[in-house]
């Protein structure tokens, strides 16, 4: 049995037309993996399998030697879930959302009035807590969310995006606290575009481009592996992304006209 | 100012309240064809009675439905009453100078009030004065008789509608005190609501009559612009004239004070647009009556406050309290004509089935208001958190309803029972009503899979053109057939305490049903399928759109 999160030849189609294609990884404890890819290569795909929101159309996952499908309750007991969007109800309050998920989580009324106020203290949200979302800027909103993940002190987080909006106090929190999850054994899969943040958070980097893992090492051997001095020129190449300025020139020229 | 004034008058149609992803033209032509339906009825209808005819009272509740309706318009699209704070931001960098945008907005609704009178309005007041026969006249006479009535109502629709926006203005002004005011907007949609039902009475001439010769404070109002109609058609006993007088009166105070109160929201609009709202919320107050199962009490108290706070969705609930305070309505007026206070054996069924009534029309609305999506999008919080079987969350729904749509109305049935016939009286009809309660609601969520607000909507699963009447004699069965029943075995209370057990054996049976389809179901219900023939054109079948 291997234990962690394990993907085996994950497709997904859509309409006939494949968006991840036989994608297989495997994340162990105390991991903390990048997931890397451009816009449309099947990154929030994947993630949605993973969280169980969309059903692969071949292929299996596994956790902890388990087919997720086999017990997807016992699974998703076990994951914390950050989206790519915010998508909230604005008609609550923060502390009204994070009760919400800590009981859906089955958390009860004492435990969840502790956490709850000691994250929101700790995100700096204690003042806007009984506000309605609605007036919450993103980076307050994706601050709940990473609160919501964590309420149940999952041992696997699934975070899309999670940095998005964040000011530069909570993008270092968030980094610390990612590496202190990874000490204590849980699995943390980041999936971003943004490689400076992943370069700095991620022990280890999966790339994708257009639906299939075009590399799965760690920064340094990627680095090394493509004679590449950054991430961001690892990832240019392996997904054989076009001329950046020359296209930027043909907009501008596009818009003088 | 043309673009504006286009963009905000389309704006009134594709408002989220109004109807979420339909085509303007469409909703457009569909609502005119709607209200201008009671006015072809009731001329076409009239034309055929032959004989004398008296369109006083009709004339008065076409100006009642007017003034109501013009209320509720303002009431349903209460937020574009004012520009908002987004149109702020988005218009004020634009070389635009503010007043414009203002007055874009009030042209717009100009425009669409002058419509929306004229297509309620068009035939009562073109064929009314044709049809009546009581006094016939012809020629500029009935043209002056028709022009009155059009003015009446315009007068009366006026003067609702800026008391509505004075009152809109007030509660941007005060700014922070928004349960309030939602509170207040939702008790005047319920009114309104109620007084459309109840308003065809006007056109019973007896009643008429009788409010004419001693208008009573809460529809004085009418009484007051009936008179400017009465007066300008050259008709009008005596007793009109300072009713008229009033209704000018009253005219010439609603329009500067609602110019103040709107003007000055409008001001200050930009400081509110810029300054964060506080958005501070109290959790509604039966969040306190949560079970101690912990997914149950979450969802328990999500679904409250949506329904507090969504506006689409109260909006939905007042239409529905409405209708169920017309009911109570008239069961009070039955009771009020009835002095002394009859026994219960001799009291009219309307009255005693005012407390069935109105759980039956609360809990349908609850069950309506269920199955209308909040932020679908923002499902995947349930989704992912889905790791017990389906049972402890579902049952979240019935307890919502046992709170909003059972408990109200058994302690307002109770109360007056309890002082028209008594206390023991009092207890033999809670229990007969309670159990019969408890039975609608279990009724009503035998089979239903989904967590509130969480689920898309499929339009036309009610199918209400096919079953449309079935629905409506359940509803009759379950509320005035068992009053009647009820009244009928009053003289022995055995009788009622058999009736009331075997009750709540069906309803506990219904209840251990439910339990066990939950308990089989994999899990809650987040995807609605299309109607089978809509499946086989393959309209939403098989196109799942979300992608990376």
């Amino acid at each position: 049995m291997i234990a962690g999160l394990e993907l085996r030849e994950v497709t997904r189609s859509f309409a006939r037309v494949a968006v991840v294609r036989g994608v297989s990884f495997t994340l162990r404890p105390g991991e903390v993996c990048g997931y890397l890819g451009a816009n449309g290569s099947g990154k929030t795909t994947t993630v949605r399998m993973l969280t169980g929101l969309l059903p692969p159309s071949s292929g299996d996952i596994f956790y902890n030697g388990q087919n997720i499908e086999a017990n997807p309750g016992a699974y998703k007991a076990r994951l914390g879930y950050v989206p790519e969007e915010a998508y909230l109800y604005p008609q609550l309050s923060g502390v009204e959302y994070l009760e919400l998920a800590g009981g859906l989580r089955g958390l009860g009324a004492a435990q969840l009035k502790k956490k709850i106020g000691g994250a929101l203290e700790i995100l700096g949200l204690s003042s806007s807590g009984e506000s309605t979302l609605d007036t919450y800027s993103k980076g307050m909103k994706q601050k709940i969310l990473l609160a919501a993940a964590m309420l149940h002190n999952p041992d696997l987080l699934i975070l899309d995006e999670p940095l998005s909006g964040l000011d530069v106090a909570a993008v270092l929190l968030v980094r610390s606290i990612f590496a202190a999850l990874a000490r204590r054994g849980k699995i943390i899969l980041h999936s971003s575009h943004d490689m400076s943040e992943v370069e700095k958070v991620c022990s280890r980097v999966i790339v994708l481009h257009q639906g299939r893992v075009e590399a799965d090492d760690s920064v340094a051997n990627l680095e090394t592996l493509t004679k590449r001095a950054t991430l961001e020129d690892v990832f240019t190449t392996l997904t054989r992304q076009t001329d950046t300025s020359r296209s930027a020139e043909d907009l501008v020229a596009l818009m003088e006209t | 100012m043309r673009v504006l004034f286009r963009f905000f008058l389309r704006s009134f149609f594709i408002s989220e309240v109004v109807a979420q992803g339909a085509e303007p033209q469409v909703l457009a032509i569909t609502a005119a064809a709607f209200f201008a339906a009671p006015g072809i009825a009731i001329c076409f209808c009239m034309t055929t009675m032959g004989s004398a005819i008296n369109t006083d009272p009709v004339e008065a509740f076409f100006l009642a439905l007017s003034m109501i309706l013009s209320a509720l318009l303002a009431l349903v699209l209460w937020d574009d009453l004012l520009p908002t704070p987004l149109d702020y931001l988005i218009l004020r960098p634009q070389p635009i100078p503010w007043r414009t945008v203002v007055l874009a907005k009030l042209l717009a609704w100009g425009v669409l009030m002058s419509l929306f009178m004229a297509v309620v309005n068009l035939f009562s007041c073109s064929m009314l004065p044709i049809v009546n026969t009581a006094d016939q006249v012809t020629g500029i006479y009935l043209l002056r008789r028709m022009g009155a009535q059009a003015l009446g109502v315009a007068a009366g629709s006026a003067w609702m509608f800026l008391w509505i926006a004075a009152i809109r203005g007030a509660v941007a002004l005060v700014g922070d005190a928004r349960q309030w005011a939602r509170a207040a907007r939702l008790a005047l949609t319920a009114a309104f609501l109620a007084a459309i039902v109840v308003s065809p009475e006007l056109t019973e001439p007896s009643i008429y009559h009788h409010l004419a010769l001693h208008p009573p404070w809460w529809c004085a109002p009418l009484f007051w612009f009936l008179g400017i109609a009465h007066g300008l058609n050259g008709r009008a006993a005596a007793a009109w004239t300072p009713l008229a007088w009033e209704g000018a009166r009253q005219l010439a105070v609603a329009v500067p004070v609602a110019a103040a109160s709107y003007g000055l929201a409008c001001w200050r609009l930009p400081r509110r647009a810029l300054a964060a709202a506080s958005g501070r919320v109290r959790a509604p107050w039966p969040s306190a009556m949560a079970s101690r199962q912990p997914r149950r009490a979450a969802v328990y108290r999500f679904t409250l406050a949506m329904l507090a706070r969504s506006r689409r969705h109260s909006l939905l609930l007042a239409a529905w309290l409405g209708l169920a305070l017309a009911a109570v309505l008239a069961s009070l007026a039955s009771l009020s004509w009835s002095v002394p206070s009859p026994s219960l054996a001799q009291t009219d069924v309307v009255a005693l089935a005012a407390p069935l009534a109105l759980c039956a029309l609360i809990a349908v609305g609850l069950r309506h208001a269920y199955a209308i999506p909040a932020e679908v999008r923002a499902n995947w919080l349930f989704r992912v958190s889905e790791t017990e079987p389906a049972p402890e969350r579902l049952l979240a729904a019935r307890d919502v309803m046992l709170v909003l749509a059972v408990l109200p109305p058994l302690v307002l049935g109770g109360l007056l029972a309890w002082r028209i016939w008594g206390w023991e009286a009092a207890l033999l009809h809670l229990l007969f009503a309670g159990s019969l309660m408890l039975l609608c609601v279990e009724v009503l969520l035998a089979r239903f899979p989904k967590i509130p607000f969480t689920c898309p909507y499929v339009p036309g699963r009610a199918n209400l053109k096919l079953w449309g009447f079935g629905y409506w004699l359940a509803f009759s069965t379950f509320a005035f057939g068992s009053a009647a029943m009820e009244r009928r075995w009053w003289a022995s209370p055995a009788r009622i305490v058999v009736a009331s057990a075997m009750v709540l054996a069906a309803t506990a049976a219904l209840r251990l049903y439910g339990n066990r389809w939950r308990g089989a179901l994999p899990g809650c219900k987040f995807e609605d399928a299309p109607e089978p023939v809509v499946q086989q054109l393959f309209f939403g079948a098989g196109t799942d759109l979300s992608r990376s």
